[in-house]
């Protein structure tokens, strides 16, 4: 029998709906990822399964127990399945210690020595051993996180729920959290898991579900989500997260706003280091010293300057477009792009770049 | 702490300081700033609060501007300070008065007008005529003149009330007094109302086979108190058509004359500022015991305080689970408490509550005043606590929820305790600010801390040494409460942490 079962549901506010027709089944030990755009249901996908969301009409039966029934137990049903929040909401008035120890003490009638040895535990698994004795507010973003899934873990819980985990976390923090997951992944507990780390999904899942508008649209092993997507949504959104497009339109053009964007998404794919730099030199050597300047000597305050970036497999290279048709249709002469191997950016460029081919539409930098 | 101590130092001492200015100023000579009623025509003239005399005296004198105090005390206050020229009053506590601030005023010779003073029942009451029969037989067999020349007298040794000790087969009669008016009307040793008036009522009281009940009301609560039935009879006073279309008035009892306080010329000082200071203190606290009067109303005060305090925050925590009931008309039933008594001052809720709420109702002053400020206490309380909760982060609950806890649980074990530590500073201010707010139950014939200085006010004629007598008890007593909530904040508070107090998490 499956652990979780979920039969049409859907979940109405007025004027909107998050959740029109949902179906899905989980099996004991599962690992699932839930990606897809934001904003698509998928939060409210996860909080109606321990039914922090009402649903309007639909079936969720967990563990053989159908949550929508009214005389259903609802804390004793939310004791089997953990939570995790992505603003992670530990107990501020309580010690980490006493986060871990509190619910099981009362609801599962542990002793203060059972509770406390079963915190030391969970906190060693998370690696925060020797925060035991220190007070929420004391801990970074990630060991909060991770404290709040030693407390979801410290009920014994059947099932882990993730509500995009790592979101609200700085980029550095991601990976301490994500890795404490995938340990637990390890460990044969079903777990379903909203996220936005790709990566995550792929490597650390038995099965992802992608939604979209409401609806599952397609789910399958983290090999055919990725590398053989069956529904166009899927394949839009995959090649999406893999790729980083912006578009500049002035030459007072948003500096900070296009690199922490591009950062961002450096860090998303998990790109080396090495290679992160690369790619932000070439898109800051081509901007700034190359098609700005060359702009403002022909007089255009307006160039259209279109840049994709997207990585390869395995995060080795990156390629990187640079929409040459639409510079022309700004009235840019591109003609004269051509500099002598003497220029200081040239050489620059030279040293980042692999590989450069033009055609008329599309400058292509390979870059790695 | 010792910052603590230092001020409270400061404080007593400027407090000391103040009260002691006029005793620089005593006359040595009595050189009257008017020496005749014509010469204070169009000048300020003080009353006691409730009283008619300014009638007599408009038409006595022209053009007089009015304003109302208290009691004597702060008219004859008012008069020494400049801030009137006159103050009005029976010829007999004139005197007394005079005679208590030897060389700050003076009393003019000529009478204002003629008066005569008596009972007052609730309209219809069977009393009217009793009484009317009793002070007649009294009057004619020079009883009368007998009490007049008792209570009037120099001598104070005489002026003692007889025991109840007759038998009183129709019951007990409660006779409100102003408790201000000496010698008609003052408290004694031990805080016991005496006076002219209080031993004629004991008199016919006998007379009619009852015990007595003396309750001291302030003048201008008294005519509410008869009129509501908080007392079978008052007095005594003067008879107008206004106050006859509320009360049946007696025979009068004693006809005398009103008369004019007015400020002497200041003279050199007479010295022996240590000697004043013992003078004020004796009269004050050690004079017929008056300590305890001060002693008893502190008792009341804290009473008062203490228990509207649990009571209101009881009542707070009650509209706080209302409102997370969720439950829309409760939601609106609790709004409509709380703007109610925002918009309402808590002495005209107290004054609302005991004469018209509970008008008909035979129940103390205490508790009337412990359910007023228990009500205002417990609307700011609930509101300085709902916000509190309701700033507790939505996701605090939910993570509580998805725990496996109820919403009761979440809410006792989770949001509560979080909340606490953002609003305890908070109440307690508010605790300190119900404790100096019930200074106002006298209105309703509570004796308390503030009203026991009245009382005394009342008998010394000085104004100043009470007065901030009273301030450094509040100021001691709020001190010493604000303390002690403190440490039993500090003692009910599980966290352990006072670092993360107020801390609340960003993210």
């Amino acid at each position: 029998m499956s652990i979780i079962e979920i039969k049409h549901l859907r979940k109405e506010y007025p004027g909107i709906v998050p959740l029109k027709d949902v179906n899905a089944t989980v099996e004991e030990g599962e690992v699932i990822s839930i990606i897809g755009p934001s904003g698509t249901g998928k939060s409210t996908f996860i909080r109606c399964i321990n039914r922090l969301e009402t649903p309007t009409s639909g079936q969720i039966i967990v563990d053989g127990v159908d949550m929508c029934a009214p005389d259903v137990d609802l804390p004793k049903m939310r004791q089997k399945m953990g939570m995790v929040f992505q603003n992670y909401a530990l107990f501020n008035h309580k010690s980490i210690l006493e986060n871990l120890t509190m619910a099981p003490m009362d609801l599962l009638g542990m002793s203060e020595e059972e509770a406390c040895e079963q915190a030391m535990e969970l906190l060693k698994l998370v690696g925060l051993k020797d925060k035991a004795h220190n007070w929420p507010h004391e801990l970074s973003g990630g060991q909060r996180q991770r404290v709040a899934i030693a407390r979801a873990l410290a009920m014994q819980p059947k099932i882990l729920l993730f509500d995009e985990p790592t979101s609200a976390l700085d980029p550095q923090m991601v990976s301490e959290v994500l890795s404490v997951i995938t340990r637990l992944a390890e460990r044969g507990i079903t777990m379903l898991v909203v996220t936005h780390e790709m990566r995550f999904a792929r490597d650390a899942s038995t099965r992802v579900f992608y939604m979209d508008k409401g609806e599952l649209w397609e789910s399958g092993t983290p090999k055919q989500i990725f590398e053989n997507p069956k529904r166009k949504e899927t394949r839009d959104f995959i090649f999406r997260v893999h790729n980083w497009n912006w578009e500049i339109h002035s030459v007072d053009y948003d500096y900070a706003a296009m690199f922490s964007s591009l950062q961002g998404f450096c860090l998303r794919q998990f790109l080396g280091r090495r290679i992160s730099v690369k790619c932000q030199l070439a898109i800051e050597e081509i901007t700034s010293s190359l098609l700005i300047p060359m702009a403002i000597e022909q007089g255009i305050s307006d160039p259209h300057i279109s840049y994709e970036l997207s990585v390869g497999e395995g995060g080795e290279q990156a390629d990187l477009f640079v929409d040459l048709k639409k510079l022309k249709d700004s009235g840019m002469d591109i003609t004269k792009i051509n500099m002598s191997d003497e220029d200081v950016t040239w050489q620059i460029l030279g040293n980042v770049i692999r590989q450069h081919d033009e055609n008329s539409e599309m400058a292509h930098f390979v870059i790695g | 702490m010792k910052k603590l101590k230092i001020m409270t130092i400061l404080f007593a001492a400027v407090m000391l300081t103040l009260a002691f200015v006029p005793v620089f100023t005593y006359a040595a000579e009595v050189t009257p700033a008017y020496n005749k009623l014509d010469e204070l025509a169009g000048k300020r003239f003080a009353y006691v609060n409730g009283s008619v005399y300014n009638q007599s005296v408009q038409k006595r004198i022209d053009g007089t501007t009015e304003d109302f105090y208290p009691s004597l005390s702060e008219c004859v206050a008012a008069v020494e300070a400049g801030k009137a020229d006159g103050a009005v009053q029976l010829s007999y506590c004139c005197q007394l008065a005079v005679n208590r601030r030897p060389g700050t005023v003076a009393l003019l010779p000529d009478p204002v007008a003629d008066v005569s003073e008596g009972f007052f029942f609730p309209h219809g009451s069977e009393l009217t005529a009793q009484f009317n029969d009793i002070i007649k037989k009294l009057s004619e067999d020079g009883t009368l003149a007998k009490l007049e020349e008792k209570w009037v007298a120099a001598d104070e040794s005489g002026k003692t009330l007889p025991e109840q000790d007759w038998d009183a087969p129709n019951g007990t009669l409660k006779f409100a007094t102003s408790g201000v008016i000496e010698p008609f009307s003052y408290v004694g040793e031990g805080g016991q109302p005496k006076g002219y008036d209080v031993e004629l009522a004991l008199m016919i009281a006998k007379e009619m086979g009852y015990h007595l009940e003396v309750t001291t009301i302030p003048m201008d609560s008294i005519f509410a108190a008869v009129d509501t039935g908080k007392a079978d009879f008052g007095g005594t006073l003067t008879e107008t058509p206004e106050r006859a279309s509320v009360c049946d008035f007696s025979e009068p009892v004693m006809p005398t004359t009103i008369s004019v306080i007015v400020k002497s010329e200041e003279a050199s000082s007479s010295g022996g500022f240590m000697e004043k200071i013992s003078d004020s203190f004796r009269k004050t606290f050690l004079e017929e015991d008056r300590w305890m009067l001060i002693l008893k109303g502190l008792g009341t005060t804290v009473l008062i305080s203490v228990l509207a305090g649990v009571l209101g925050l009881l009542l707070g925590f009650g509209t706080v689970i209302a409102r997370r009931s969720g439950v829309r008309w409760v939601g609106k039933l609790v709004d409509g408490y709380q703007t109610l008594m925002g918009g309402i001052p808590i002495v005209v809720v107290l004054m609302l509550l005991y004469y018209v709420v509970f008008g008909s109702v035979d129940i103390a002053g205490e508790i009337v005043a412990i359910i007023s400020f228990a009500l205002a206490f417990g609307s700011t309380s609930g509101s300085t606590m709902w916000t509190a909760v309701n700033g507790i982060d939505s996701i605090q609950e939910e993570s509580g929820l998805a725990l496996g806890y109820t919403h009761w649980q979440v809410f006792t074990k989770i949001i509560f305790p979080q909340a606490r530590q953002r609003f305890t500073p908070q109440l307690m201010g508010q605790f300190i600010s119900l404790v100096k707010d019930t200074a106002i139950v006298g209105y309703i014939a509570v004796q308390d801390l503030t009203r026991a200085g009245d009382l005394i006010r009342a008998r010394t004629m000085d104004a100043f040494f009470p007065l901030v007598s009273t301030a450094i008890i509040y100021f001691l007593i709020c001190l010493l409460l604000g303390r002690l909530l403190r440490r039993v904040a500090a003692r009910i508070d599980d966290t352990k942490d006072s670092g993360s107090t107020g801390e609340v998490d960003n993210k």
